[in-house]
């Protein structure tokens, strides 16, 4: 069967988180940058930026990336995980590719990170529910700070939590059980966060730091030659990531705040689940695509890598949808949601042909690095 | 007891040299590696001689001395002094270390700051190469323009009257060296167009040091930048002229090398597989803009010639590349060889999409076919690595063609 062109959308200013798509850590180097969302038609497809960099987007099924180029084993069996998966968000995404990369399709390294990966993500969300449980029981029934928690205490919150469940399960409406496995899916959904104010261990507060060292990183190297800057691309980087990290600490510690109350959250999880979603992931809808960013300039270590970093990143920069600026109450600037820099070239020589085998390795080499 | 060998005496060497011109790479490394270690080389060095041009494309890293970071851009038109005539646009080995002499002479502190700063450090250490190498080849330029031969030119063999011209080639194009590699960065070895200022500031710079080492400077760039020939082809200005003979020149060396005896051999056949890969590119860039009349060469006619000699490099390469590196690994290849045959499998890879624009389309599918299916029948992998093997080397629908077959097909 003959299939149509792919047909580019020349303005692409996504209103919603869903729209944008989720940012997927293909390894096909003509891929970049590409987002992943639900389709009423297809189930998934594919918003693929402008090869060329310049304005637009195409939107295709995973057949009509196919008819663009070949994509590696690694993305064709991620896509067909997702493709199955049901809803699409940030999370789902990290699981299927985590999934992928364990199974060994991104090489053997990322076998390995994959594997730490997984291990810590489950770790986080049982701490997580175990503090939501000892923050519930503090709240109800105050005892003391939680750091002061010791063998036979935590036997205690065991007991005082069932006591406290039960307490509230009839102003809420639902059994104690049902109580308990809301609190663990806020615990799962929270994990990223990390419920501790100083918990640097979690994904997000992880993944601002690494974008700070990026940035630092960046800002000296900038600061070093007047050179570096390629027309004021470097700087643009800098400042579109500042914002984005301003913004996700201000989103992280509205977050924070919000766990602080496992009462209110349950009622709401009990009467509208889906808020509750809403608010323990915004974070991670905020800064959707930033990780990668920061392993491309990172894994640069010469000036020209460097260089060729800076080219790349500017096709990747997250934009931030409409919906950012009603959805969070942080102030999101208006310049965040815009396009901060593009790259224009009139071949892909850098990443095609022959250079394609060694970005796949590089890829794959990112995805080791991921945490 | 221990064995102590005798001392290795001169006339000894004549045979060793021949065994170690034909051993196989791993060995050439070791032997670099522990004639770079001793304190005294003396006559061992005549060992690395006839190493000279595998070295050159085998780039096993070298530890940094004062000697060979100065003339580390350069290396491209360094030649043994036994090939090197007056009047060539190259600059013989031998005088290298009285030219070396002189700087460090005159350098005096800055000089051993510069031995500090680089003991113990090789020359893979690119980052270090270039801070520690830009002090030095800023310096070059003044310092050998004036210099007179030293002592040490004596056992060079070359006439006492060559020093001086040679040294002021060299410290023209050593000090360019600085901003040819800051224009390489800048374009980002070409994905971007070149400054134009920088560029004719480079070309200005080494033409008032000295113009006879014109030819030789657009050989260094063409050998880290190929397209830079349909610029240099088209030079306006006063210098234009000039820097097209330069370009006549610097291509005519360029070519000489490649339909030399073992041109193909050194830049191709014998290289490691990424260098193989970005020669290929290089070599290709170069011929297409003769062949397409952007630079204009006399020997436009040979072009056809030289692609055939390439191609046939470029497949002897592949050939063997796949049978040492990949095949005959394959059936011992522990979980820890995996990652370097997937490496091996992307280098040639990355060598023959390379490589196809000379020729040899259903050869390359021809042996890439054939290794896809002796990893498929190789029972000692995993099936993933299988599948990922596969998928470098025949693409990846041949891969997932592979995956998706039911555990009975298989």
């Amino acid at each position: 069967m003959r299939q149509s062109a792919p047909f580019l959308i020349e303005t692409h200013h996504p209103a919603t988180f869903r729209a944008r798509g989720v940012a997927t850590p293909f390894t096909t180097p003509l891929l970049a940058g590409t987002r992943v969302r639900e389709s009423e038609k297809t189930g998934i497809e594919l918003v693929v930026p402008n090869p060329s960099g310049g304005r637009g987007v195409y939107i295709l099924d995973w057949a009509g990336v196919r008819s663009l180029g070949t994509p590696t084993v690694h993305d064709t069996v991620l896509i067909r995980r997702l493709s199955g998966s049901g809803r699409l968000d940030p999370a789902a995404m990290r699981s299927a590719a985590l999934a992928v990369a364990q199974d060994g399709y991104a090489g053997r390294d990322a076998v390995v990170a994959a594997t730490q990966a997984i291990a810590d993500t489950g770790a986080q969300s049982l701490q997580a529910h175990f503090l939501l449980i000892v923050r519930l029981v503090e709240q109800v029934q105050p005892i003391g700070p939680a750091a002061t928690l010791t063998a036979a205490r935590i036997g205690d919150i065991d007991r005082r939590s069932s006591a406290v469940l039960h307490r509230l399960a009839p102003m809420m409406g639902r059994a104690p059980a049902e109580l308990n496995d809301g609190l663990r899916a806020i615990g799962d959904l929270s994990a990223p966060i990390g419920l501790a104010d100083q918990d640097g261990d979690a994904r997000i507060p992880r993944l601002l730091a690494r974008m700070q060292e990026t940035q630092d990183s960046l800002e000296d190297w900038l600061r070093a030659d007047m050179g570096h800057d390629l027309g004021g691309l470097g700087r643009a980087i800098a400042r579109a990531m500042r914002m984005a990290a301003d913004i996700g600490h201000a989103v992280l510690a509205l977050t924070r705040a919000a766990l602080a109350d496992p009462v209110g959250l349950l009622r709401r999880w009990c009467a509208e689940p889906d808020s509750v979603t809403a608010i323990a992931t915004r974070a991670d809808w905020l800064l959707d695509g930033w990780e990668w960013v920061c392993l491309l300039w990172l894994a640069a270590m010469s000036d020209e890598a460097r260089r060729m970093a800076l080219l790349e990143i500017a096709q990747l920069i997250p934009v931030q949808p409409t919906e950012a600026g009603a959805w969070t109450d942080v102030a999101v600037p208006a310049e965040a949601m815009q396009q901060p820099c593009r790259v224009t070239s009139r071949e892909n020589a850098w990443r095609s042909g022959g250079a394609a085998f060694a970005l796949i390795g590089r890829n794959e080499s990112l995805r080791a690095m991921s945490r | 007891m221990a064995f102590c060998p005798p001392p290795l005496r001169d006339r000894d060497l004549g045979g060793v040299t021949r065994d170690v011109a034909g051993a196989p790479d791993a060995q050439v490394m070791r032997i670099v590696a522990t004639v770079d270690a001793m304190a005294s080389r003396g006559a061992a060095d005549d060992l690395i001689v006839p190493l000279r041009q595998r070295l050159a494309v085998l780039r096993p890293p070298r530890p940094l001395r004062f000697v060979r970071l100065l003339f580390h851009p350069l290396d491209p038109v360094i030649v043994p002094a036994a090939q090197w005539r007056p009047g060539q646009d190259e600059i013989p080995r031998t005088a290298l270390m009285p030219m070396a002499d002189c700087l460090r002479h005159a350098m005096g502190v800055q000089a051993r700051a510069i031995d500090a700063a680089i003991r113990g450090h090789t020359t893979s250490e690119t980052a270090l190469v270039a801070t520690q190498g830009q002090i030095l080849w800023s310096a070059a330029g003044a310092i050998l323009a004036n210099a007179t031969a030293p002592p040490l030119w004596r056992e060079t063999e070359v006439a006492e009257a060559m020093f001086a011209p040679l040294a002021r080639r060299a410290g023209a194009l050593l000090a360019q060296m600085p901003a040819l590699h800051r224009l390489c960065v800048e374009t980002v070895h070409g994905l971007l167009p070149p400054s134009p200022e920088a560029l004719q500031a480079i070309l200005q710079g080494v033409s008032a040091a000295d113009e006879t080492a014109l030819p030789m400077l657009v050989r260094l760039m063409l050998n880290r930048l190929p397209q830079l020939a349909s610029l240099l082809a088209t030079h306006p200005g006063a210098a234009g002229p000039q820097v097209k003979v330069a370009l006549d020149q610097a291509i005519d060396s360029l070519l000489d090398q490649l339909t030399a005896e073992d041109g193909v051999q050194a830049q191709i056949a014998g290289a490691g597989l990424a260098e193989a890969s970005v020669a290929v590119r290089r070599i290709a860039t170069l011929l297409r803009q003769i062949e397409d009349g952007t630079v204009r060469s006399a020997r436009r006619a040979q072009v056809a010639v030289i692609r055939q000699q390439v191609d046939a490099g470029c497949r002897a390469r592949f050939a063997t590349g796949l049978q040492d590196q990949v095949l005959a690994r394959l059936h011992m290849a522990t979980d820890q060889d995996v990652p370097a045959l997937e490496a091996a499998a992307r280098g040639l890879r990355a060598l023959e999409t390379e490589a196809r624009v000379m020729g040899g389309r259903s050869a390359y599918d021809r042996m890439l076919s054939q290794a896809a299916e002796a990893i498929k029948a190789e029972n000692g992998l995993d099936r993933t690595d299988q599948v990922r093997l596969v998928e470098i080397l025949a693409g990846s629908d041949a891969a997932l063609a592979m995956l998706d077959r039911r555990p009975d097909e298989r």
